[in-house]
């Protein structure tokens, strides 16, 4: 019988996997917990996707609702005297990280992580040299009376690490359709429209350069290093600098500092080669800079800038040089609040100068349940040229406004509801809900 | 204490339940069939981003159709007889000589003088993912039930 109840999320991975699909978690607001940078929990230097074991077991510990066992998240922060860097560890020692804390079995009564933190809740014990991990996520909308429902992601992604050596990458499948602004710039396979189709949003290798793994050079397919990576791939700030883990990334080179203080990553864009022809690729550089101000105080900088031959989003034919250039901040000013903001001036061939800004707010209400407020604007700057229509219009020329209420629930151990009430000028009001399972 | 699993169930239920609608025909399907483009045109061919929204599709191609046809963004099948008026006037809204309807017809971009692309790049690297037995929605959705209730008991004990 055990046996059985430990193949049932096998069950779930497989029947979800039968499904569709498109992107994953990254917290920013984890510097609450004085995690303001990211390779403790994982193993993507600037966040998201996989989780290391400490990753995995802090989820469970901090993330997560546990119901009144072991509480931690929303009990008041200790004082602290000092600020040990990026990865502040509370009560472990200064400088040192603190070994990954191995899941204790029936762990759940005690104050450690609970064995299902593991990957597939526990199922399969990675080696040392692996670290696998999955998202399932399952969408619907209320827009204008219709209701709708999409699979949203159904990925697998991972790492190996051989000495200083590192492969990682993701697979998935996805139904997308032509013309859809999402999904489709990460496929693999081409199939036609609605069909089923295999992913890959990331896949590289990787080289750590230094013994205390702060520098990693990495080739592939990578996530673009720029401004805040939230889960929110349709947030404006992440849609109009092409800078979302949905299926923005590009293919290149690039060099990530992880330090104690101070994190960055410069990128070498060399294009994406999962779409052609190559006119449409774009290449260039990308890069962010972040520091930590105090425990709960990051403050960063990005700069973005690519050159292709034609605009694979307005299909313009024409040498097109795109720019983003801004600002972001994290900001904790007390345990169960968190403040993030970014701010990008825009620049694009044939359009005025513009930009975009978000500012997020979330409150932790009790461990494992989080309310937020976002509110955005965007001005993509007013389209110049022949053949095109010079009047000004709310995103173009003229700001366009929108908001986001929130509501996240951790509720089991991998698991997570969301429900977000957006409401954006010149869009019809959206009540989204996620369910969303990571392996 | 043990999470509380029916409040947790019906929220999911109430998530996934809900799960009816299928895609309905939208108005890039329904301009490639009315235009016959080679394929559905970009939402940029008629809004100013590809994210869409009310009040943005303000290029030329877009204007030309809500002003001969009354057009209803909740209703493709408005489309088809816009696109029927505009080949009837021979519109050129890019004033390239060629008409609009042709333009699209040709794969190109009504909005820009010229040819202009407007199918875009491709995606993918070619190969394709052999057509399955088609999901069962709701089998699918109780199989996840089942498997979340299973881990859930699993792990009481």
């Amino acid at each position: 019988m055990g046996l059985f109840f430990r193949a049932a999320p096998f069950v779930l991975v497989l029947s979800t996997l039968a499904l569709t699909t498109r992107s994953a978690h990254a917290y920013g607001f984890m510097i609450r917990h004085g995690y303001g940078g990211c390779t403790t929990c994982h193993t993507d230097p600037s966040g998201g996707e996989t989780l290391t074991r400490y990753g995995r077991a802090q989820s469970d510990l901090v993330l997560r609702m546990r119901y009144g066992t072991a509480t931690v998240s929303a009990a008041p922060a200790p004082a602290t005297e000092s600020f040990d860097g990026f990865d502040d560890f509370g009560d472990s020692p200064k400088a040192e990280k603190p070994p990954a804390p191995a899941p204790a079995p029936e762990a759940e009564d005690a104050a450690g992580p609970a064995s299902s933190s593991g990957f597939l809740w526990g199922a399969f014990a990675e080696p040392d040299f692996m670290a696998l991990g999955g998202s399932l996520r399952s969408a619907s909308t209320l827009k204008n009376g219709d209701f709708r429902w999409f699979p949203m992601q159904a990925d697998l992604y991972g790492q190996l690490a051989f000495g200083s050596l590192r492969v990682g990458g993701s697979v998935g499948l996805v139904k997308t359709r032509a013309g859809a602004p999402h999904g489709r710039a990460a496929l693999v396979t081409r199939g036609d429209d609605g069909q089923l189709n295999m992913v890959s949003r990331t896949h590289w290798l990787g080289l750590d350069l230094d013994s205390r793994r702060e520098l990693l050079l990495r080739a592939g397919r990578l996530n673009v290093p720029f401004g805040l990576r939230i889960s929110e791939h349709v947030m404006w700030v992440r849609e109009a600098t092409h800078t979302d883990r949905e299926s923005d990334q590009q293919h290149g080179v690039a060099l990530a500092y992880s330090g104690e203080k101070l994190r960055g990553e410069l990128m070498a864009i060399a294009g994406n080669y999962q779409l052609s022809p190559d006119r449409y690729r774009e290449r260039g550089y990308s890069l962010y800079l972040e520091a930590f101000a105090s425990s709960s105080l990051a403050l960063g900088a990005s700069h973005l800038f690519t050159v292709a031959q034609a605009d694979r989003y307005s299909l313009d034919q024409g040498e097109t040089l795109r720019g983003a250039h801004g600002l972001f901040t994290r900001w904790s000013p007390l345990r169960p609040l968190v403040v993030m903001a970014e701010a990008n001036a825009l620049h694009l061939s044939r359009r005025d100068l513009g930009y975009v800004g978000f500012v997020q707010l979330d409150y932790e209400l009790t461990q494992g349940l989080h309310l937020g407020a976002t509110g955005e604007a965007l001005d993509a700057g007013r389209v110049r040229g022949a053949g095109s229509d010079q009047s000004k219009s709310p995103g173009a020329g003229e700001p366009r406004l929108g908001g986001w209420l929130t509501a996240s629930w951790f509720f089991l151990p991998h698991c997570d509801l969301r429900v977000d009430a957006i409401a954006r000028q010149n869009e019809a009001f959206t009540l989204l809900s996620q369910l969303h399972v990571f392996l | 204490m043990t999470p509380p699993l029916k409040p947790i169930g019906l929220v999911i239920a109430l998530t996934l339940a809900p799960t009816v609608a299928a895609a309905s025909p939208n108005y890039p399907d329904a301009v490639q069939a009315a235009a016959g483009s080679p394929c559905p045109p970009p939402c940029t061919v008629c809004h100013e981003s590809s994210s869409g929204g009310y009040g943005t599709a303000v290029k030329p191609f877009a204007r030309a159709m809500a002003k001969i046809g009354k057009l209803d963004a909740e209703d493709p099948a408005l489309v088809a007889p816009a696109i029927e008026a505009l080949k009837a006037q021979a519109t050129d809204s890019d004033g390239d000589g060629t008409g609009d309807v042709a333009e699209v017809a040709a794969g190109h971009d009504p909005n820009r003088h010229g040819e202009g692309d407007l199918c875009g790049p491709e995606y993918g690297c070619g190969a394709r993912i052999e057509p399955g037995q088609r999901v069962d929605g709701w089998a699918l959705l109780l199989s996840v039930l089942v498997a979340l209730s299973l881990v859930a008991r699993g792990r009481r004990r």
